[in-house]
């Protein structure tokens, strides 16, 4: 395991992720109060590398990375074919949703605020939504309180922020959970990257990895 | 005028040591793109140019491009399969990236045929620095698992698209409920576990064709492996090289329809890039 690197996306990921690589793989090489973003190969443990969740799929396609840690909801957004998607590690679970200030379904022309204009296109069309797509990076729910759009798409977990703002899910559009992903010609020429995967599969079944 | 610029153009090289590792570099890739070409007319290949820009539209695979080409010529039966290739580079829309490529396709002929003139080639472009790793599956086969499992045909539809778009997870959770142990499927296994053809339902000319290809490859059979294109209708294969984190080739037995005319055979791709990595230090 120590020839492996590993691309975490940083933030809430990071931080569930760190369950399932105590249990399986023991050492967690990030010291708390660490800001470092790049571990290389231990003995005791894999490499790893922390990035920005849009970028974990790139630096796997390069082979910068053997594997990635991703939200589903950027793997979506951001498509990329040359990483192939070898587990659901059911964390960070959360569902990307169309909220507005009351729970009716758009009607007519509609401005929309959100950070996942290929996941919303895809949503407008598919329900023949008249909606006009205002891209936003953060802090969606501000746009219909400042009149800037009627509804938004983000991503929810909780739902407290939506709360917080007076804001209503209108409808789930897609659930989401981190996505183990891999190099593909790692996958296949570094056993490592394989048994990785495994391993993490048995410690989200909660399963020793030898019985499993 | 000339001798004197040329000195200076090879002081300022001598000078300039990052340039001249650049350029290096560059004529080494050329040299192995023109030894690729050399090698392709030496076993009888054809040269067909394809626009990289044809129909408005980036040029995203060379085996369209290629077949569109030949579309255009008045049909008569081929005697034998016939041996063309095509050059430069193809666009990956997803990361805005160009890729340079060579497309070899062996058009018609019978299946063991074309399967021989690829065995052939595949023999001759493993000969690299190191062992590569070839990574077969059959679309075929899969689509035969899948419909013995009772799944639809707008199931299988899906199953198909999750697994070209690389999605593995999606595909199993659809089989979860109708396959006992589906996730044993998509397993990728060694070509040491194949006793003999009936191992994995593989068709006796398939399994002579990968036995072959052991001698200079590690060969492993994934089921999960169906290609990036749709038109792929058998077996399908990527050859990997140790620690190079790109496919050198990927290609694969094809039908595929264009205007009135329908053409099979079997192709594949050379990623020019991720092959010269492999090729280092054999010239």
């Amino acid at each position: 395991m120590s020839e492996l690197t590993v691309a975490i996306a940083k933030g809430r990921i990071l931080d569930s992720f760190r369950i399932l690589w105590e249990g399986s793989i023991g050492h967690w090489p990030i010291p708390n109060t660490s800001r470092q973003l790049w571990f290389p190969p231990t003995e005791q443990s894999p490499g790893m590398l922390i990035a920005r969740a849009r970028d974990i799929a790139t630096l796997v396609a390069l082979g910068v990375a053997d594997v990635g840690v991703v939200g589903l909801d950027v793997l979506r957004e951001y498509p990329t074919p040359d990483v192939l998607e070898v587990a659901d590690l059911a964390i960070s679970q959360c569902r990307v949703v169309i909220a507005g200030t009351h729970t009716d379904w758009p009607q007519g022309p509609v401005r929309i605020a959100t950070k996942y204009p290929r996941i919303a296109g895809s949503f407008l069309n598919q329900h023949q939504i008249a909606g006009e797509l205002v891209s936003l990076s953060g802090s969606l729910e501000l746009a219909p309180v400042l009149g800037l759009a009627s509804y938004i798409i983000d991503i929810v977990d909780t739902g407290r922020t939506l709360q917080e703002h007076d804001l209503f899910e209108v409808s789930t559009i897609m659930a989401s959970s981190a996505r183990l992903i891999a190099n593909p010609a790692h996958f296949y020429t570094k056993p490592e990257v394989q048994e990785f995967r495994d391993r993490m599969v048995c410690i989200r079944k909660g399963e020793p990895y030898a019985n499993c | 005028m000339y001798p004197q610029n040329f000195r200076t153009v090879m002081y300022y090289l001598s000078e300039v040591p990052e340039l001249q590792q650049w350029l290096n570099k560059n004529l080494q890739q050329y040299q192995l793109l023109v030894n690729l070409l050399t090698g392709l007319l030496d076993r009888g290949f054809y040269p067909v140019p394809t626009d990289p820009t044809g129909h408005q539209n980036f040029r995203m695979d060379h085996t369209l491009a290629i077949i569109d080409t030949l579309n255009r010529f008045p049909y008569r039966e081929p005697n034998g399969p016939l041996q063309v290739f095509s050059t430069g580079p193809v666009y990956k829309p997803t990361s805005s990236q160009w890729t340079e490529t060579v497309d070899v396709e062996v058009l018609g002929g019978t299946p063991a045929e074309s399967l021989a003139r690829v065995e052939g080639l595949l023999l001759w472009l493993c000969q690299g620095a190191t062992r590569p790793h070839l990574v077969v599956g059959n679309v075929a086969s899969l689509h035969g698992t899948l419909v013995a499992a009772g799944l639809a045909d707008l199931e299988i539809t899906t199953v198909m698209n999750h697994l070209r778009s690389g999605n593995r997870v999606d595909a199993e959770a659809l089989l979860a409920d109708r396959i006992p142990a589906s996730h044993r499927i998509f397993h990728t296994v060694a070509w040491s576990h194949f006793a003999t053809a009936d191992t994995f339902g593989l068709l006796q000319e398939h399994y002579n064709w990968l036995e072959k290809l052991t001698h200079v490859s590690d060969v492993s059979w994934d089921l999960a492996s169906v290609g990036t294109w749709p038109y792929y209708d058998g077996l399908v294969f990527s050859l990997y090289g140790p620690s190079i984190g790109q496919p050198l080739i990927r290609g694969g037995q094809f039908r595929l329809t264009l205007g009135s005319r329908s053409w099979q055979g079997i192709g594949f791709t050379v990623f020019v890039g991720a092959y010269e990595q492999f090729f280092q230090g054999v010239f």
